[in-house]
């Protein structure tokens, strides 16, 4: 199988996954789009394993590494003065929805920094080890 | 500051490989070698090693310091 007809594939699955999703959102039943999501990532895991092209090299990897860097330092600065101007609309009113919102995204950023911490250190390691 | 030298392409055209063949047989995509030709792209350590040995050409003359 070729890299572009495993894209075709993909895309098709990720459409099949969205209408699936919505679907059961609709209905209620969780059960459907877990099964859904489930099938799909072993039915792309399959068709990946019969791709013998490269699909991604040292390059994509670099590249790849920047880019999250980059998503990540966009998103915890775009959040943090967010989650401030809501602490400070909000005022005092620490049952009110803008507290609330700006707990959780500034929760969610302490969380994001903990994770890339952890991950950052492991993976050096294992640099270092290979 | 010294600028890496890359002498890829003219060794790839004496060996009379495509940029295709060669990406395969060193297990990257023609897109890294294209980047690696144009100098746009430093390649590991490893990747070095790789094409030297493709090429049959040593190292230090593929890649250099200029």
């Amino acid at each position: 199988m070729t890299k572009k007809s495993f894209s075709i594939y993909r895309l098709i699955a990720v459409i099949i996954v969205a209408i699936v999703v919505s679907i059961s959102i609709n209905y209620g039943n969780w059960y459907l789009s877990l099964a859904a999501i489930v099938a799909s990532w072993i039915f792309l895991y399959a068709l990946r394993r019969n791709v013998k092209e490269i699909m991604a090299d040292e390059r994509d990897y670099i590249t790849a590494g920047k880019a999250s860097l980059w998503t990540m330092r966009v998103y915890l600065g775009i959040s943090v003065v967010v989650g401030l101007i809501l602490y400070t609309v909000g005022g005092d009113d620490k049952g009110g929805i803008l507290f609330g919102t700006a707990t959780t995204l500034l929760y969610s950023d302490s969380f994001l920094m903990l994770v890339y911490a952890v991950l950052f250190k492991i993976n050096e390691r294992k640099d270092e080890n290979s | 500051m010294k600028t890496l030298e890359v002498r890829v392409k003219e060794f790839r055209n004496k060996k009379g490989l495509t940029q295709e063949e060669l990406a395969e047989r060193v297990g990257v995509r023609r897109e890294t070698i294209v980047f690696l030709e144009q100098e746009k792209y430093n390649p590991s350590l490893r990747l070095a090693l790789k094409i030297a040995e493709e090429l049959k050409v040593p190292v230090n003359k593929l890649f250099s310091l200029s």
